[in-house]
This record gives structure tokens, sequence and C-alpha cells, in this order.
């Protein structure tokens, strides 16, 4: 019934009563579905109980229903035109995802988790969720409501495989120009289409991603004893790669190893492009063997664990603790899940810097994870070999190829692009982190976590601790880069340009109406 | 002025001239050997200076040096009777001669280091100089006031070398590889120091002259503001070379005098000036040319930015942190590595500046390291275009600096080069991590050993920073000295070479065993 109506409100767009703008259109749809997530969240928390019960409840149930009104007038109002430009997709992204982020805010200061006079502390939590980054500025994380935290843990899972993605999947509205939203907002330098409708194709990722939900939900209360709240709650930072927990210890206050198996192998399966994945349960599974760049994942992944295990080896901990917590800790770093079982900021230098490498790569293009990319890495290591060879032939003329597919000269140039900004970005993050009196390593390496989605950090802001050691002033530095590393550079930079644009427009329009006059 | 310039430039030609001739002697045509033989006889003739010192104040190592000179010489002379440059020189050879002068360089550094007994391992003395050749700042030696002259006069000699050795590599290999310099045109030209003149002779003269005549300048300077007159010089080389190597533990700041560290200011900005810029500059006598330069104009700018923000961050207002600012900020973004005092006074922002500036490095074509202010322009053009390309998906755009466009294969050299130099850092951050220092010291250490500054901020001495390293971190940095005065590219290139050439003789080899006949 929800659906009928929907699809007929969105099949009415055209209607000339409505003015034609992508980007508050996409607010309203992104609002509206968060807001949705907000009534869940609700009866959870009414379900699960607890001291807090209605207040719990309360705030959600009235910051869900200030998402609905306010994204139901914005979706209601406007209209997506038949043609966009790119600009506008990157803009509709970006503002939607920092409209559902102050939206989300709302629920941790009408339950007082978090006081109003630190209502930018709400934020930070709110855009650390959506971002799928697992940054917290929690002292007490078991204090919070549970419906909120439940909230919280949701607000990840909208995030890991977006909610354009998931609009463009249950919106036909959407289905023109679809495919540059969802690119907007997609992991990776190329948009791997499952299907040559984009509807289909953002149909199919969201229920390759529910099912990967269920799946970890399921094997958490079967082998690991969780509960069902526990278990969908662990299984939505898992698919997400965003890594909140509802505990302070995150996964480590279980102190289960079936419990870290299976948030591992999700982690890692999460981590991994969901597009093979696809091609996987079609029945083609030699395809995980066929791409170089899952090849490379898994690869890291073992020597990422020998390695630190080895550096590890003069830390006051056995062989067996050894392997649990450094596989479990690689596994969350690589897939930038965050969660924590082991405090590795207090591991030895090389073991912290081994890490702090990771913090950069993350897992695969196409997967929930964030950072760099593995693709774009290997795109940027198979350039730099190139370019070793054109020194010594300088006319030769030598394709980038990975596995026996030749990159085209677009795509490398725009990954070079993304690398170069992305660390300079992160960089000056770090340094003007720095200058408002963070030490150099947790300055840089919150920096670095923040733009890759990691979650901790190293120094101060390890796992065990939080990002209330970041000086005020210097969290909407990191909620900014955050924003800039989930949506892939090139969103948060170009998000004002379709506002400059439109201004202009008007203005020059403005300008040829009083010329005519005259 | 301009006269004895031009005499010098005419030394300098004829003493590239006497090697020219030198490396036509043999038969066998060997580009890498030719040059080992030039660089290990110029290292023997370049001792004689240091024993005559030795000699005439009496501290004991003349004869070391004089018997280690003749060596040198000798196995020079040798290689040249034998071999000879080929009269066209392959990209590869190029390469390969390049790398192999500089590792000639190391050794003959190294001998030299273990035969007055400064060091008493070979492999210490190897990574000492390679601090020297690479004009890297940092040092086993704890005091450097308790060496003989002679060995201090080497040792600035050796960095004065390494840097004259990046002249050559400013005229013969960095037009190749995308970033020759900036010309004097307001603008980025990648084959600038390949213009100045027609020949390669040419050009080394007319540079070789900037260098020297720079030289001098700052030996004058140095003494008339107080310094002894033999420290002037010593320091004086290792100034125009951005080496940093002092006579003093302390560094510049042993002297407390603030005349010295403001000249010393003043002559590492101009170190970190392009030497091909500074000599249109001197030959035209245009001023004005120097607001045309779109790079110099960004030098200040960063120059005098970085200097407040220092002050701001950490100084406290007094002349003196003023003085210390402007001097730690101009000797890490020339990568000389000089310290006026230990580096611990700035807090962790000032730290991470210093850093930054240091892998930043000064202008193109100068006698810095770093990544060098003309590619980090061209790294922000490739980012605007990559920018823009988002929104108008077909648009054709060139990268320009100025008034100088550059083409696309030398953008796609130099951000090859950039990338590499950052796979380098991060393989060099692992190797120093597990070296015993901190991540912090760790990522500042191969950030600074890479650009070849030396110190790792927020160490407290030129020492520091190697001592507290075990073997394995100091052969790492080492590694990352070299790489990063030579380049990235040409290194990796000739390793490239020389794997296929090993390849091949495996291959040849096996088909050998298989097939020991020959027949097909």
């Amino acid at each position: 019934m929800t659906l009928a109506l929907v699809k007929e409100r969105s099949n009415s767009r055209f209607r000339a009563d409505r003015f034609e703008n992508t980007v508050v259109h996409v607010i309203g749809i992104a609002l509206v579905i968060v807001a949705i997530g907000m009534f869940l969240s609700a009866m959870v928390g009414w379900i699960d109980g607890g001291p807090d019960r209605s207040s719990d409840t309360g705030s959600l149930v009235a910051s869900g229903a200030i998402g609905v009104v306010a994204g139901g007038l914005l979706w209601w109002l406007s209209a997506v035109p038949v043609r966009q430009s790119p600009v506008v997709a990157f803009a509709s992204v970006a503002w939607s995802w920092l409209a559902v982020s102050i939206l989300g805010a709302l629920p941790f200061l009408f339950s007082g988790a978090i006081e109003w006079a630190h209502a930018d502390n709400a934020i930070f939590e709110s855009i650390s969720g959506f971002t799928c980054t697992g940054s917290t500025i929690l002292a007490d994380i078991e204090a919070v409501p549970r419906g909120v935290l439940f909230f919280r843990s949701m607000t990840q899972w909208f995030g890991g495989m977006g909610l354009i993605v998931l609009a463009v999947a249950i919106l036909p509205a959407l289905k023109v120009g679809g495919l540059e939203l969802i690119a907007a907002e997609a992991p990776g330098p190329t948009t791997d289409r499952l299907d040559s409708n984009v509807t289909e194709t953002a149909r199919r990722l969201w229920i390759l991603y529910g099912s990967v939900t269920v799946v970890v939900t399921v094997l958490l209360m079967l082998f690991a004893g969780a509960s069902l709240y526990d278990g969908v709650a662990h299984a939505f930072a898992t698919a997400s790669t965003g890594g909140f927990s509802p505990y302070g210890a995150s996964v480590g206050h279980f102190d289960s190893v079936a419990f870290e198996v299976i948030i591992s192998l999700g982690m890692l399966y999460c981590g991994a492009s969901f597009a093979l994945h696809w091609r996987a349960v079609q029945g083609d599974w030699g395809i995980y063997g066929r791409v170089s760049e899952f090849r490379l994942y898994v690869a890291m992944f073992f020597v990422l664990v020998g390695l630190i295990m080895w550096v590890n080896v003069s830390e006051p901990f056995g062989l067996a603790t050894n392997l649990r917590h450094t596989s479990f800790s690689v596994a969350a770093i690589l897939s930038s899940t965050g969660f924590g079982t082991a405090d590795f900021a207090l591991w030895g230098p090389a073991a912290q810097a081994a890490l702090l490498l990771v913090f950069m790569s993350a897992g695969m293009s196409g997967s929930t994870s964030g950072g760099m990319k593995v693709l774009r890495l290997q795109i940027i290591a198979k350039y730099a070999a190139r370019e070793v060879v054109r020194a010594r032939h300088p006319r030769a003329i030598v394709p980038l190829r990975l596995g026996s597919t030749v990159v085209p000269d677009v795509v490398v140039s725009r990954v070079i692009g993304f690398v170069l900004l992305y660390v300079t970005f992160s960089v000056v993050g770090g340094l003007l982190l720095a200058a408002l009196g963070t030490d150099g390593v947790t300055a840089f390496s919150a920096a670095f976590s923040a733009t890759g989605n990691i979650g901790p950090a190293l120094g101060e802001a390890g796992p065990a601790s939080n990002f209330l050691v970041i000086p005020r002033a210097g969290r909407p530095i990191l909620m900014w880069l955050m924003l800039f590393g989930r949506l892939e550079v090139f969103p948060t930079l170009l998000m004002f340009a379709a506002a400059a644009r439109h201004i202009s427009k008007r203005r020059v329009a403005g300008y040829a109406s009083v010329t005519d006059r005259r | 002025m301009r006269e004895v310039s031009r005499r010098i430039g005419d030394l300098v030609l004829i003493v590239y001239r006497l090697g020219v001739r030198l490396t036509r002697m043999g038969s066998r045509s060997s580009a890498p050997l030719t040059t080992i033989g030039v660089v290990l006889g110029a290292g023997g003739l370049s001792l004689i200076p240091s024993a005559a010192l030795d000699m005439v104040i009496g501290e004991g190592h003349e004869v070391a040096l004089v018997l280690v000179a003749l060596m040198l010489m000798t196995a020079g002379l040798a290689l040249l009777m034998v071999f000879r440059m080929p009269k066209r020189l392959s990209t590869d050879e190029l390469y390969k001669a390049l790398v192999s002068a500089a590792a000639a360089m190391v050794v003959a550094g190294a001998i030299v280091h273990i035969a007055t007994g400064a060091i008493d391992r070979i492999d210490r003395a190897l990574v000492e100089a390679t601090a020297g050749v690479t004009t890297t700042a940092v040092s086993l030696i704890e005091r450097p006031e308790d060496l003989s002259r002679g060995e201090q006069l080497f040792r600035s000699l050796m960095q004065w070398g390494g840097g004259g050795g990046a002249i050559v590599a400013i005229v013969r290999i960095f037009p190749r590889l995308g970033h020759g310099g900036l010309d004097a045109e307001g603008g980025v030209a990648t084959r600038a120091a390949s213009r100045l003149s027609p020949t390669v002779g040419g050009n080394l003269r007319r540079l070789g002259a900037v260098y020297f005549t720079f030289t001098m300048i700052v030996a004058a300077a140095f003494a008339l503001a107080g310094m002894p007159a033999i420290d002037a010089c010593l320091h004086a080389l290792t100034t125009a070379s951005t080496g940093g190597w002092s006579t003093r533990s302390g560094s510049l700041g042993a002297f407390d005098s603030a005349a010295i560290e403001w000249l010393a200011t003043g002559a590492m900005f101009g170190a970190g000036l392009s030497l091909p810029f500074v000599f249109q500059i001197l030959r035209t006598s245009r001023i004005g040319l120097l607001s045309k330069s779109v790079e110099l104009k960004v030098y200040v700018s960063m120059t005098i930015a970085a200097w407040v923000l220092l002050i701001l961050w950490s100084g406290d207002g007094s002349t003196e942190s003023v003085r210390r600012s402007a001097f730690a900020v101009t000797s890490a973004m020339s990568t000389t590595g000089f310290l006026a005092g230990p580096t611990t006074i700035f807090d962790e922002a000032g730290t991470a500046l210093l850093v930054i500036l240091v892998v930043t490095g000064g202008m193109a074509a100068s006698m810095t390291g770093g990544i060098r202010i003309a590619r980090v322009l061209v790294l922000l053009a490739v980012m605007r275009r990559e920018l823009v390309r988002q929104v108008h998906a077909a648009s054709v755009r060139s990268i320009h600096i100025g008034a100088s466009s550059i083409g696309d294969a030398a953008v796609g050299r130099l951000v090859g080069e950039v990338l590499l130099n950052l796979l380098v850092v991060g393989a060099g951050l692992g190797a120093l991590a597990t070296s015993g220092i901190d991540v912090r010291a760790a990522v500042a250490t191969a950030a600074s050993m890479l650009a070849t500054a030396g110190p790792a901020y927020g160490s407290s001495s030129q020492s520091s920073a190697l001592l507290a390293l075990d073997d394995f971190g100091r052969a790492s940095a080492a590694a990352l000295m070299f790489l990063g005065h030579i380049s990235v590219l040409p290194v990796l290139a000739v390793a490239a070479a020389g794997t296929k050439t090993i390849r091949r003789t495996y291959h040849l080899a096996s088909r050998r065993i298989i097939n020991p006949a020959g027949r097909r």
C-alpha cells in the first residue's frame, strides 16, 4: 500500500505546480527514509524496554515526525527535471547527506544523551554514523537509551549502501538520472552496473545488502549466543562496515571467539565488491579468482596479519591471543569498520605504522568500506611502474592493465586526481588539528581515519578512547573529512557549485530582463 | 662581479673539458665505469686540500688523507685508461652513469671516514657518506668539532660535490623527467635548464658559475658576521649545497650569533632559488622578471606564511623567537637542515608544519630536495583539472603554470614520480618504525630523509635522528636519502634494467643447460 502510494506520488513528478529542483527533491526523499528508520527504532526502543523507555521512544518519534514533515514537504513541493547535470547530481547527494546528518542528530538531543549546548557533538555522532566512520564522542555509551543506540546503528546501515541508492531502488522518479546519482554516491572509480536498468541495479544491491545483514544476525544469534537486539545492531554495523556498537568496549564486550570470527568474516565480505558477490550468488563463484583487486585484497589481509603478528611477538600475550586480536583488528581496519577488541594504539610502533598505512587503502571499490580502495592503489602502483618504463623508453606507449583489462586514461586520470585530493585534504586536516593543540600522531591519524571512514585512530583517539580528546573546534574538521571521504571527494567539493551556478544563472537572467525593459 | 663570475665559469668549463678529455682515453665503451673513474679521480683530488690543511695546522691526519687520495686517483685513472664514454648515451646508460657516480662517491667517502678513524665500522661509514653525498644534514658523528680541520673540509667538500652532482642532474636528468626548472618568462618550462645554452658544457658552465659565486659570497658574509674564517668557508660549502653539515655539534646555533643566524636564513633562502632563473636574472639584469615568476611568488609567499604561522603557533613574541622561526622555516624549505637550537622548542603544529615544508622543498632546479614548488603547482593544477572534468567530462584542459604550458607526458612523469615518492615514504615509514623509534619520529624521519633535509623535526640535534635507529633503520634511512637525492625514477629505472639483464642471463643460461650443444 505504502509502496503504491510512493510510486503514485513519484510518477506524478511533472505536475506543473511544483518547481523543478533535484537537490531539494532528493533531500526530501532522504529525510523521509531516515524518519521511517526513526519510527522503527522507536518501536525497538519500546519493545526492548529499559528505564528510559518513554523518553527513548518519544525522542525518536518526535525526530521522525520532524523528518517526515520537513522531508515530505520538500518532496511534495519539488520535482526532478528530465535532464540534470553531474554538478546537480553531486550537489544532491552531498546536501542530502548533510541534511540527514542534521536530522539524525535530533534523537541524541531529544533523549538527553547529548546536551543541547553540545549540539555539534550530536551532529558529529550522526555524521559518523551515516558515513559509516564509527568515531564516537559518547563517553558512556551504555547510558544512552537502547532505541537511540539502535537508531545509531541503523544510521550506519543506511549510509553503508547509500540512501540515494535506496531511493533509486524504490522510486521510479529517480530512474532518469539515477545513474548519475548512484555514481556520485557509489564508492570506487567506476560504477558497476548489475543490470542495464538503473533501478534494477540499485534494487539488487539492496537485496544483497539486506541478505548479508540477515545472515550475520542469524549467525550471531545461533553460534555466538547474541540477543536479537545485539545481533541486529552489530549486523547493521558489520554489513555497512560502520563499526558502531551499543557497548563501550565494542565487540570486546562479548569476549567471544565465535562472535569475533563471524564479525571478522562479515567485515571482510562487506569490504569486498558487492558486484562480485552478486555474480557469485548467481553461480559464478570463479569471479573471485579472476578479479585482481579481490586477490590483492585477500593477500593484503593475510600479509598484514602475518606482519603485525610478527612485530607483536614482543607484546605480552601468547600466540593464540596475538592471532585473535591481530586478525580481528586487521579485518576491522582493512574493511574500514573500526570495531575493536584490543587497543592497538598501545601496540608497538611498527604495528601502528602498518595500520596507519591501511587507514588509507581500506576495502574494494563497490563495497561499503571507506578509504581510497584497493583498486585505486593498484592503479597508482601500476601508473608509477609505467612511468619507470617510460623513463627508460620515453616514446613507448604502455597501456595500463589490470589483469587483462586495459584501464582507460580517463579513469586513470580521475584516480590520480582523487588520490592527490584525498591525501592533500587529509594532511591539511591533520595540520589544522595539530594547530588546535592535538598531538601529531593523534591529529594526523584522526584526519586519515576520518577521511577513510575507519573510526578509531592512533594516539589518544585509539579504540579504547573517544573523539572528545580532539578539541571542540577540531571536530567540525573531522565531520567534513568524514563526508569528504564517504562521498569520495568530489561531491563535497562540488556541492556549492550547483548553488553558485543557480545564483549566477538567475543574476544573468535578471540582468537580461532589466536590459530588455530598457 | 660579472667579470669574476665569467672567469669562474671559464674555470668550470676548463675543468669540464679536462674531464671530458679524460673520459675519451680508454678503448672500451662504458658510461657507468667511466663516470666512476671520473668520480674517484675527482674525489682523490678533493682530498689534497684537506690533507694540506691538516699539514698546515698540524692535526695529524694528512698521511691517511694523502694515501686515500692516491688510492682513489689511481683507481680512477685506471678505470679511465680502460673505459671511455660512449659517443651517444642512451637513457638507460645515462641513468646508470648517474646512479653509479653517486654510489662511487658514497664508497669513496666511506673509505675516507674509515681511513681517518672518524668512524670505525664500514656500514656506519657508508651511512655517513650517503648523508654527505646526498646533502642530508644527519650524522653519526656526535661531536664534529673533535674531527681535524682536514676531515671537516673533506666532509664539507663532499656535500658541496653532492650539490655539484645535483647541477649535472638538473642539466642532464631532470629535463627528461619533466621538471627541468623555471624559465625567466614567468612560468615553468620542463626543459628550462637545458635552454640556457645550446651545449651541455655551456649549461654546466653557467650554472656552475652561479653555484661557485654564491658559495664565495656566503663564505665572505659569514666571515664578516664574525665566524672564524675556516668555519665560514666550511659552512658556506654546506649552505650553498643545502647540505647542512656543521663543524659544531650544535650546528649554527653553537655560534650564538643573531647576525650569523640571519645571514644563514638569507643564504638558505637563496639556495632554494632556481639556478637557471637566478642566472637569467643576473645575465639580463632584469629585476622585473622576479615579479613574473609564479613559482618565485609562491616560494616567497609560502616562506612568509610559514614564518608567521610558526611565530603564532610556537613563538613567544621575543626577537629570538622571530629569528629562530625564520631560520627554521628556511632551513626546512631549502632542506638544508641547519639548526639554530633544538627543534623540540616547536609545538606539535609547528613541527608538523616544518615536516610539510621539508616535503615541499624549494624551487625547481634549485639545490633543494623535496617535491619542489613547481611540481606542487602542477599537482594542484592536476587536481583542479580533475574537479572540472567531473562537471565537464569531455573537456580538454592543458596544465598551465604561469605562461608555460606543461605537456601531458611531462605531467605524467611528474605525477608518477610523486606517487613513487609516496610509496617509498610508506615503505620507509614501515622500515623505520621497526627500528626502535615511535610512529611520529618515523614519519618525520622518513619525510626528512627522502627530502634530504636531515634532522627529524622534533629531535634535539643533527645526530639524534640516526643515533636513535638500529642498523636496519640506518640502512633504510641511507636508502631513502639516496633515492631522494637522485630521484626515485632513475634509480628504479636502473633497477628495472638490472632485473631485465639478470632475467635474460638466467634465461640464456637455462637454455644452455637444457641444450648444451646450442642446436635448434
